[in-house]
């Protein structure tokens, strides 16, 4: 037997299922005027507890820049009559939703119905080791630090950008990875919320707001598809339905990051009402 | 949720990538065989009896029993009759099928325990004898992203490869992540093995929180010493939230020194402490051993 000599395991820093309290609503963007109000632990979510409804999903689901009462976990809730959690963290990825609603059914007990609401599958979660890789926004990474990774994907008609031709150590994860290796480890975590949502005997409706997710993967996963979704995200101004008065963020969350409005929050509202019932 | 999620390897990504987790299980494997070329005999004259779907176990069926693992649950360079997941099945007398797959990286493991699960339907149990963790499965887009051992495909953009992380050794040490990279990038050499670490252990999370709320019992081990090391140093961390009470580790190395069991050596002797294939796979006395844990932890509940 030839006996091998092996990195020395690496000493409290595998993965570990909990609710994610790093900050939740946490925003890079500063002049956003919305009020969040948190729950104890941190999540812009009525307190823990069981629950007949979680949401998860990430800075969409939290709702930046669009009021409490707009937002489509309240939405989905008031519509259903179904009391709930709201799981959405800012930056998240496919890998911490999956983290999220396992460290909350293990904390609280299944609910009857998840609804996830994706971000795009070139964000994915990984350990980030200073010396060595870093990425967009975590460049001035500690010493050892779990993070979701956005890589460099393709906005509507674009061209994916390719990696740079010579990288130097620590290697920027965004300019050595190709969008696929977001993709398969996205696609490995949705899977995963499936068959743990299937075995659970827990109603799963998944959709995404992001539009090349959106494309990639309408039809399959039982994913539901948001109508018009390129048009609002790109276009929201152009799209004249639910013409009632919703306010200053009926287009566009108030933050300045661009984040969907109450309009669009409605939508998806309605698209999970219909998908749990 | 009934919606059919079968054959969803078949076109959900043949454009972006070629390779996801759920993909057909005889398809899957089938690359593998390819891949290894198990019908080498001058390297490996070991006959291996497959079954339909190509994979070394009986066929498939809804069974009490799935065994997990890589080339070591395969039971490469060892025959028929002295592989692990044969001598677990026999000394429990339940019925079994074997997903071990040369290469398998956990993630793998879990991936086609799931198809396996959706078709056939749920064991009693799960025996699962995991590779390192610094063994990955990730997908190369050629142009940009390469790795040691993995060959461009002449028809596909995209491939699909294990990746080993922080794995090769100079002179019995680590060897260092470069300084500069050159596109397509060498992903094995310039991502550090905690990234393997941590899509292994997602993995393993996945996997242990799966068979909890589908009520399979698991247990699980490891042949390779750094898994071994970090299991152990999660058993011993109070604050680990990892459920690891299916778990027992064993050394491959204190197998080795060790001189038990000698009554079965002479129906095994060529390939009682090493297999016979050029791969260095273990032999039929640690088959034994982790048969025999196996056997000790599923009585044990």
């Amino acid at each position: 037997m030839i006996k091998k000599i092996h990195p020395k395991a690496t000493e409290s820093i595998a993965l570990e299922f909990s609710l994610d309290i790093e900050s939740p609503t946490k925003s890079v963007f500063i002049e956003d005027p919305t009020h969040y109000n948190l729950n104890s632990k941190g999540f812009r979510s009525p307190e823990f507890g069981p629950r007949e409804l979680l949401t998860v999903g990430c800075s969409q689901t939290v709702g930046l820049g669009v009021d409490e009462e707009d937002i489509w976990p309240a939405l989905v809730s008031d519509l259903t009559g179904m009391s709930y959690a709201n799981l959405g963290i800012v930056g998240n990825s496919a890998q911490g939703m999956f983290e999220n609603v396992v460290a909350y059914v293990k904390a609280y007990g299944p609910p009857k119905v998840v609804c996830a609401l994706y971000p795009g599958m070139y964000r994915f979660k990984t350990m980030l080791r200073k010396d060595a890789n870093v990425a967009l926004y975590h460049d001035k990474a500690k010493g050892l630090e779990v993070k979701n990774v956005n890589l460099s994907f393709a906005s509507e008609g674009l061209e994916v950008e390719k990696s740079v031709e010579y990288a130097k150590r620590p290697f920027n994860l965004n300019d050595v990875l190709s969008y696929e290796v977001g993709l398969y480890q996205s696609l490995s975590a949705v899977n995963s919320l499936i068959e743990f949502c299937n075995v659970a005997d827990i109603k799963l409706v998944l959709s995404t707001w992001e539009p090349d997710a959106n494309e990639l993967l309408k039809g399959k996963y039982g994913f539901i598809e948001l109508e018009n979704l390129s048009k609002f995200f790109y276009t929201p101004t152009e799209v004249d339905c639910h013409v009632q008065k919703l306010g200053d963020t009926k287009h566009v969350g108030r933050d300045s990051s661009g984040h969907m409005g109450s309009h669009q929050h409605l939508h998806f509202a309605e698209l999970f009402v219909g998908g749990i019932k | 949720m009934e919606e059919d999620i079968s054959g969803l390897g078949e076109d959900l990504f043949r454009n972006k990538a070629t390779y996801i987790p759920t993909t057909e299980l005889d398809l899957y494997f089938a690359k593998y065989l390819a891949e290894m070329s198990l019908e080498d005999e001058e390297c490996d004259p070991t006959s291996y009896s497959l079954n339909s779907n190509l994979f070394r176990s009986p066929e498939f069926k809804k069974v009490d029993l799935i065994t997990l693992g890589c080339s070591q649950t395969f039971g490469q360079g060892v025959d028929d009759l002295a592989i692990w997941p044969k001598l677990l099945s026999d000394s429990l007398g339940m019925s079994y099928v074997n997903l071990g797959m040369p290469a398998a990286s956990v993630e793998d493991m879990v991936g086609s325990l799931f198809v396996y699960i959706r078709r056939y339907g749920k064991p009693k149990t799960v025996a699962a004898l995991l590779p390192g963790y610094a063994r990955i499965s990730l997908p190369l887009k050629y142009e940009e992203n390469s790795a040691t051992d993995a060959k461009p495909s002449p028809t596909e953009k995209v491939g699909y490869s294990h990746l080993y992380l922080g794995y090769r050794e100079v002179d019995g040490n680590r060897k260092d992540i470069p300084l500069y990279s050159k596109r397509p990038h060498k992903l094995d050499e310039l991502l550090s093995y905690e990234v393997a670490l941590h899509q292994s252990m997602f993995a393993l999370s996945v996997l242990i929180e799966y068979c909890k709320v589908a009520n399979i019992q698991l247990v699980f081990s490891s042949w390779n010493h750094g898994m071994n090391q970090l299991l152990e140093e999660k058993k011993n961390n109070p604050l680990t939230e990892l459920d690891l009470s299916g778990c027992k580790t064993l050394f491959l190395e204190d197998i080795a020194e060790s001189n038990c069991h000698t009554e079965r050596q002479n129906d095994h002797s060529d390939i009682w402490h090493e297999a016979r294939d050029c791969g260095h796979h273990m032999g039929a006395h640690a088959h034994i051993h982790y048969a025999e844990l196996f056997e000790e932890l599923i009585k044990n509940g």
